[in-house]
């Protein structure tokens, strides 16, 4: 960072001004000197409030706003709005900047307490305008508030803000910066903190780590050991399988191969086959029609014998042919015709029945029971002679129907008959046709059916196999190809996380590696950056106070400069204030040099940049002697980059040949007459 | 009582001739049973009748038809070795058919010894007394015995189904003629 200059506008007692700051190589010291109280404190304190509006360098309370400016406003200016401004013009890195920051005022009252200010904002505001130092006239980045405030954070951090804007009357190192502080400052200084970020980056369950582990698949090992063992059990069970249908093929060949054999038997004896069949078929005919012949036999037995419903044929033909041969139709006539009477014997007995049952032997019911008298005369009328004509008419009517009741019958047998003899001739037939076969078949020992029936049983185990051969091709195997290219695909899957677990795991070795390597450089760098910063503030120190009795030790863990006398040296071992403003110096100085020069500081350091930082000492040589001084004068120039310093006039007169040689610029700062105005002229 | 409606016996050799024809369930053992032949030889047992009871009923019939009657005191004296019995549960339910059959017996048998009148009162009227009720039973077997006779006589000389088949036919045209 390099300050090219610093304007003002109406800001304190500076109003409109501008000063231009020297930065060039080997003239680069800038000196401002005046008398007390002329604003040398201010213009130094001006270019830290600028960079760092928070930072309440002037403190609440202070009045900004130019009071010449202020006293001069017209009563008709009431309202209108007003700012005290100061823009530093700087080079960092590729950038240039205009860093403005301002406080605005609106003018409320000029009454008898005079004119009065009253701020728009408790806080200033600052603009930053940023170009690329190679394209200056290009447009402009412009920052504002938070993103302002970031960018100078950037390019100097505030914290490190009293290491370059040394206040020489105060010693303020001592006084603001606790040893924790000082350890942090000069890390950020020498950068250690991009380390620190690295290492912190790098370390065990660390962002990076976490999000390396993250990536890995914990399972994927496990996962894919299961399934190899479960592939090696399908693939098992596959060849098994695969045997199996080989097996099944095979069978089916040897089936198929047999079966052809026996349909190519039966195509040569086809003929014979046809007269067995026909054999066949007569012999099934000849037992059918055998059966019908038996039971159409019974059925005619049946008829013959009769049975409690029905009378039988032999009976019926007895019958009738005894109706025929006895004459008993004439016989029964003729008793008719002679008046054949029946006389009823009644019989004790008789009468005991009918009188029980209430109903005469000829069916006739008799009322009147219980009466004995009256029945007995009742019963008198059915025992009258000639009553029995009704028993003969109706045996002549039985035995009449005797020979259509024959007949009848008759019909039945011969039907039964008929089937007989169809039957017999049929069987004669099939006989013939039999006897016909067998004299084709005289020759031939073998047997057709049996070898058809051959065919049929090894057509059905062919089917079988063939069941099986389709099972296991279409389905088993098929299946198991199936889970097997799933299985594949996911042990793929597998391997692919498993290879990417290896990298992660080769990736998170390496990560150690770099942390551990990156922790033993920063261990190395903080060696380098202790051993040199104590032997240059030693160097410093004894170059400006010509005193060898008393070294610093840098402490390694916080930086802290430590003093060491020699053995009798001194009385009293404390540093006076002059010593302690040297001792200052010469680590403010060492600093800014060990961060101009720090690759060559850290050795290793092959992506660390060195920066520039500008040294702002406000007045610093207060409490020095003429030899402190001239010192001074020789040694700081070569350490900073930029050096701009307030110098009270007497300080300035002693100084002023020593610090020639690298002074570009030198402002005289005074009061104007007539006026709280102060002016900075160039000599 | 009816002689028709209690158990019967058929005695003798006439008890043989039942057994000899039958299928059902026959009392006693007979000494053979009616045989047939087939065309090819083959011998199977037959029967004519399925029970005792229609045998005895057709030999009532044939013997009358053919004449053919066993003398009243040779009936008596057949001997009661190895009878047949026909139950009462199997004759009650055929009484009226057998009630006819007695009456036409009784009706044309001029020589019974009783006249017309006696012979329709005979018809007319169960038998007053047990010895009168045995008496009409063995007049009855005189034509059954008769009929039995017969029956053997023809039926052992057709011993094939042939044979037996042009018998029926016989038979069957003595009943509807030729045509039939």
């Amino acid at each position: 960072m390099k300050i090219l200059s610093i304007s003002y506008s109406n800001f304190r007692q500076f109003k409109d001004q501008t000063v231009d700051l020297s930065s060039k190589d080997g003239k680069n010291v800038t000196v401002i000197y005046g008398s007390n109280h002329v604003g040398k404190t201010t213009f130094v304190k001006s270019i830290i409030w600028c960079l760092y509006p928070d930072s309440e360098i002037f403190g609440k309370g202070d009045d900004l706003f130019n009071k010449d400016v202020l006293n001069s406003l017209p009563i008709s200016a009431l309202g209108k709005q007003y700012e005290a401004k100061v823009t530093i013009e700087l080079e960092h890195g590729a950038y240039h900047y205009l860093v403005s920051t301002s406080q605005k005022y609106n003018f409320v009252s000029r009454g008898s307490g005079g004119p009065s200010l009253e701020k728009t904002s408790p806080k200033p505001t600052q603009i930053i305008f940023r170009n690329l130092k190679s394209d200056p006239s290009g447009k402009a980045d412009i920052l504002d508030n938070f993103r302002a405030a970031s960018e100078i954070e950037s390019i100097l951090p505030q914290d490190l803000k009293d290491y370059f804007f040394y206040d020489g009357e105060a010693n303020r190192i001592d006084e603001v910066a606790d040893k924790r502080e000082l350890g942090k400052s000069v890390s950020r200084i020498m950068n250690f903190d991009a380390r620190d970020q690295l290492i912190n980056l790098l370390k065990k369950n660390g962002p990076i780590w976490k999000d390396f582990e993250k990536q890995k698949d914990s399972t994927s090992f496990e996962n894919q050991a299961q399934l190899e063992a479960k592939r090696e059990q399908l693939v098992s069970k596959k060849q098994d399988f695969e045997k199996q249908l080989a097996d099944t093929i095979k069978d089916r060949d040897l089936l198929e191969a047999q079966r052809d054999e026996k349909k190519a038997q039966i195509e040569a004896h086809k003929e014979a086959g046809q007269w067995q069949t026909q054999r066949r078929e007569s012999e099934r005919d000849l037992e059918r029609l055998q059966d019908s012949i038996e039971t159409e036999m019974q059925y005619m037995l049946n008829d013959l014998s009769g049975d409690l419903g029905t009378v039988g044929f032999l009976a019926l033909w007895g019958a009738s042919k005894a109706v025929r041969t006895t004459g008993i139709i004439d016989k029964l006539e003729e008793i008719k015709k002679d008046g054949q009477v029946h006389y009823e014997h009644l019989t004790a007995a008789t009468i005991e029945e009918i009188l029980n049952n209430g109903v005469c032997i000829c069916g006739t019911p008799i009322p009147g029971r219980g009466d004995i008298y009256n029945k007995l005369k009742e019963l008198e009328k059915h025992v009258s002679p000639n009553d029995n004509s009704g028993l003969l008419s109706g045996l002549k009517n039985e035995l009449l129907a005797f020979e259509p009741v024959a007949k009848n019958s008759a019909s039945n047998v011969s039907r039964h008959l008929r089937t007989i003899w169809k039957c017999q001739k049929d069987i004669d037939s099939c006989r013939d046709t039999i006897k016909e076969c067998d004299q084709k078949l005289r020759n031939f020992t073998g047997d057709v059916s049996v070898w058809n029936d051959d065919v049929m049983r090894l057509s059905t185990l062919i089917g079988a196999r063939n069941e099986s051969i389709k099972r296991l091709s279409e389905h088993d195997i098929s299946d198991i190809d199936k889970q097997l290219d799933s299985i594949n695909k996911n042990i793929s899957s597998f391997e692919a996380s498993n290879e990417k677990n290896k990298y992660l795991n080769a990736c998170l070795e390496c990560l150690d590696d770099v942390r551990e390597f990156a922790e033993s450089r920063r261990e190395s760098a903080r060696k380098s950056v202790v051993e040199n910063l104590q032997k240059r503030v030693n160097e410093v120190y004894q170059y400006l106070s010509g005193d060898k009795t008393v070294t610093f030790k840098i402490g390694e863990a916080n930086f802290n400069v430590t003093p060491y006398y020699a053995m009798g040296a001194r009385d009293k071992k404390v540093l006076s204030q002059a010593e302690s403003g040297m001792k200052n110096l010469a680590f403010v100085s060492s600093l800014v040099y060990m961060a101009r020069h720090r690759n060559d500081v850290l050795r290793d350091a092959d992506d660390d940049e060195s920066e520039e930082f500008p040294l702002v000492l406000d007045a610093p040589f207060s409490n020095f002697d003429k030899d402190n001084v001239t010192r001074a004068c020789q040694v700081l120039p070569q350490n900073c980059s930029q050096l701009i310093i307030t110098l009270l006039d007497k300080d300035q007169d002693i100084s002023v040949e020593y610090i020639k040689p690298f002074v570009s610029q030198r402002y005289h700062l005074e009061t104007n007459e007539n006026s709280t105005d102060s002016t900075f002229e160039e000599d | 009582m009816s002689i028709f409606s209690k158990d019967q016996k058929i005695s003798g050799k006439y008890a043989d001739i039942v057994r000899k024809y039958t299928s059902g369930n026959v009392s006693g053992q007979g000494p053979e049973k009616w045989n047939l032949s087939d065309d090819d030889g083959k011998i199977s047992q037959q029967f004519l009748f399925k029970a005792a009871v229609d045998m005895v009923y057709a030999a009532g019939w044939i013997g009358l038809a053919e004449g053919r009657r066993v003398p009243l005191e040779e009936v008596k004296n057949v001997t009661t070795k190895g009878d047949v019995t026909i139950f009462a549960g199997q004759i009650t339910p055929r009484e009226s058919r057998f009630w006819t059959l007695f009456r036409c017996m009784v009706l044309s048998d001029d020589g019974i010894g009783l006249s017309i009148e006696e012979r329709v009162k005979k018809i007319s009227l169960d038998p007053t007394t047990k010895e009168q009720g045995n008496d009409d039973w063995y007049y009855f077997l005189t034509y059954v015995y008769g009929g039995l006779e017969f029956i053997d006589e023809t039926f052992s000389k057709v011993t094939t189904y042939t044979q037996l088949l042009r018998f029926i036919s016989n038979l069957r045209c003595e009943v509807v003629g030729e045509d039939d």
